[in-house]
C-alpha cells in the first residue's frame, strides 16, 4: 500500500469520525449504532498501522523509515484515541459527552495529522526515488521514480474526494502553494529522460526540490479540527 | 484473552526490559541475528501476552474499549501512548537489524527522540505499578467500593513483594531498600485499614499517600517526554 492510498483511507476515515461526532451531538440516542461504526473506524486504523509496521520493520534507517514511524506513532495516538471513545459508549448507560469530546479533541485532529504525515511519507518516497536515479538513471529507477510521481500527482488531483473541493485546506497549504506543487511535479515528471546527461540531472533536481520542499513542509502539528471538510 | 491489570502488565513490561537488555548485548557482542530473533519474539503478534508487546498492546487497548471516563481510563491511555512509543522504537530497531545495521537499532533502543524503547519499558513498568492502580483504586474509591479497593492495594502488595524473579525489587523500582520497607509496610497497614470493620477510609489514604509519596522518588527515567 502507498502513502498515497493511506491518505486517502485516513481522509475518509476523518469524514466519517467527522459525521459520527454530529449524530453523537445531535441525537445521543444513537449512541449504539455510532459505537458499531466508530469500531469499524477502529479497526480500519488497525489496518493501516499493520501496513506501517511492516514497513518499519523492513526498512533499514533513513528518511523513509522515519516517515513511516512519525506516521505510525501518529495512527497509534488514533486508534487510542477510538478505544477510549468506545470505552465512553460502551457502557449501560454511554458518555456520549465524553465520547464526543474524545472524537473532537483527540481521534479528529490525529485522524487530519496522520493524513498529513501519509502525504508528506509519499514526498519522501519520490525524494528516495530521486536520490536513486540521481545516482545510476537505470530504466529501472526511471520507472520507479515515474511510477511514484505519478502516484503522488494522481493523488493531489482526484485523492482528497467531494465533499472537499479545496484540497490545499485539508493538505495545511495555500491554494498557490498547491498550484505550485502540482506544476512542479509535472516538471518534474518531463525531466525523466533516459540517458541523461549532468544538466537534465540538475534540471529535474531543481524541478523536484520546489515540489519537495512543499510536500516536506506540510504541518502535521497546526491543524484545526475542520480542516479535512472545508 | 486474559484481561491486563496492573499486575500483570508490569510483570510483563519486566520480562520485556530483561529481554532488551539481552538484544543490546547481543548488538553489542556483534550477534545481529540473535538481536533479531529476541526483538521478533517481543513483537510477535501471535505470541503470549506476558512476553510479547504486541498483544500486550492489543489486550490493553480492548481493556480501554470497555472501560468508562474517568482517572483508570486516562492512566489506561497513558500507559498505552507511552508503550506505543516504545513499540514504535523496537520496529524500527527490528528493521535496522534486518539490514545488519547494530549501531541504528541500538538508537532506536537507547536514544531516540523518546529516549528509546527501554526508557519508554521502564516508564510504562512504573506507570503499570503505580498510576494505574492509584487510578483503579481512585475510581473504586469514588464509588465507595472498598471490597475492589481492597483486591487491588492487595495484589499490588503480592506483586511488589514476590513478583520480582532475578533482582532486588528496590532495584527495580528505583528506590532504596530502606524507602522499599516502608512502601511495604505502608502497604500492608493500607490493606489493614480496608478490611477493617468498618473500612478506615481515611487512615487509608494516608497510608496510601505514604506509598505514592515513596514512589514518586523513584529514580527511574522520566516518562512520558515524546
Amino acid at each position: 500500500m502507498t502513502p498515497e492510498n493511506i491518505a486517502t483511507q485516513l481522509f475518509n476515515i476523518n469524514l466519517q469520525l467527522e459525521q459520527d461526532d454530529s449524530n453523537l451531538t445531535t441525537d445521543p440516542t444513537q449512541a449504539a449504532a455510532i459505537a458499531q461504526d466508530l469500531n469499524t473506524q477502529w479497526s480500519a486504523i488497525w489496518s493501516l498501522m499493520q501496513t506501517c509496521e511492516s514497513q518499519m520493520s523492513s526498512l533499514g534507517p533513513g528518511p523513509m523509515q522515519n516517515a513511516y514511524k512519525n506516521l505510525y506513532l501518529s495512527l497509534c495516538t488514533v486508534h487510542t484515541d477510538l478505544a477510549s471513545a468506545l470505552g465512553d459508549l460502551n457502557q449501560t448507560t454511554p458518555n456520549t459527552t465524553a465520547a464526543s469530546e474524545v472524537l473532537e479533541q483527540g481521534a479528529i485532529i490525529d485522524t487530519a495529522t496522520s493524513f498529513r504525515l501519509s502525504v508528506k511519507a509519499a514526498g519522501v518516497q519520490v525524494d528516495m526515488d530521486r536520490q536513486a536515479w540521481d545516482l545510476k538513471p537505470t530504466a529501472a529507477n526511471a520507472t520507479a521514480l515515474t511510477q511514484d510521481l505519478t502516484n503522488l500527482s494522481t493523488f493531489l488531483v482526484s485523492g482528497i474526494p467531494a465533499p472537499n473541493n479545496d484540497p490545499w485546506n485539508a493538505l495545511g497549504i495555500s491554494q498557490t502553494q498547491y498550484t505550485n506543487l502540482q506544476s512542479a511535479i509535472t516538471s518534474t515528471l518531463a525531466d525523466i529522460v533516459s540517458n541523461p546527461t549532468r544538466a537534465q540531472i540538475e534540471k529535474l533536481d531543481k524541478d523536484w526540490a520546489a515540489a519537495f520542499s512543499i510536500t516536506n513542509g506540510l504541518n502535521p502539528t497546526n491543524i484545526e479540527s475542520e480542516d479535512l471538510k472545508k | 484473552m486474559t484481561t491486563p491489570t496492573p499486575e500483570s502488565l508490569a510483570q510483563s513490561l519486566y520480562y520485556i526490559n530483561g529481554q532488551l537488555a539481552a538484544v543490546q548485548s547481543d548488538i553489542t557482542n556483534k550477534n545481529l541475528s540473535g538481536a533479531l530473533s529476541i526483538i521478533t519474539q517481543l513483537l510477535d503478534p501471535n505470541g503470549d501476552p506476558s512476553k510479547s508487546l504486541y498483544t500486550q498492546l492489543i489486550s490493553l487497548e480492548d481493556l480501554l474499549s470497555n472501560t468508562p471516563p474517568g482517572p483508570e481510563q486516562q492512566a489506561l491511555y497513558t500507559v498505552i501512548q507511552t508503550l506505543h512509543v516504545a513499540e514504535a522504537d523496537m520496529l524500527a530497531a527490528q528493521g535496522d537489524l534486518q539490514n545488519k545495521n547494530g549501531a541504528a537499532a541500538l538508537q532506536q533502543l537507547q536514544q531516540s527522540p523518546s529516549g528509546g524503547a527501554v526508557n519508554d519499558i521502564l516508564g510504562g513498568f512504573i506507570m503499570a505499578n503505580f498510576q494505574w492502580a492509584v487510578a483503579q483504586i481512585n475510581d473504586a474509591s469514588t464509588n465507595n467500593d472498598t471490597a475492589t479497593m481492597s483486591a487491588e492495594v492487595t495484589a499490588l502488595y503480592n506483586y511488589l513483594n514476590d513478583g520480582f524473579s532475578s533482582t532486588l525489587q528496590w532495584t527495580a523500582l528505583g528506590i532504596s531498600q530502606t524507602q522499599y520497607n516502608q512502601m511495604m509496610g505502608s502497604l500492608q497497614s493500607a490493606m489493614n485499614d480496608l478490611m477493617a470493620t468498618p473500612p478506615n477510609t481515611t487512615k487509608f489514604a494516608t497510608d496510601w499517600a505514604a506509598v505514592t509519596k515513596i514512589m514518586g522518588g523513584s529514580s527511574l527515567p522520566p516518562i512520558g517526554k515524546s
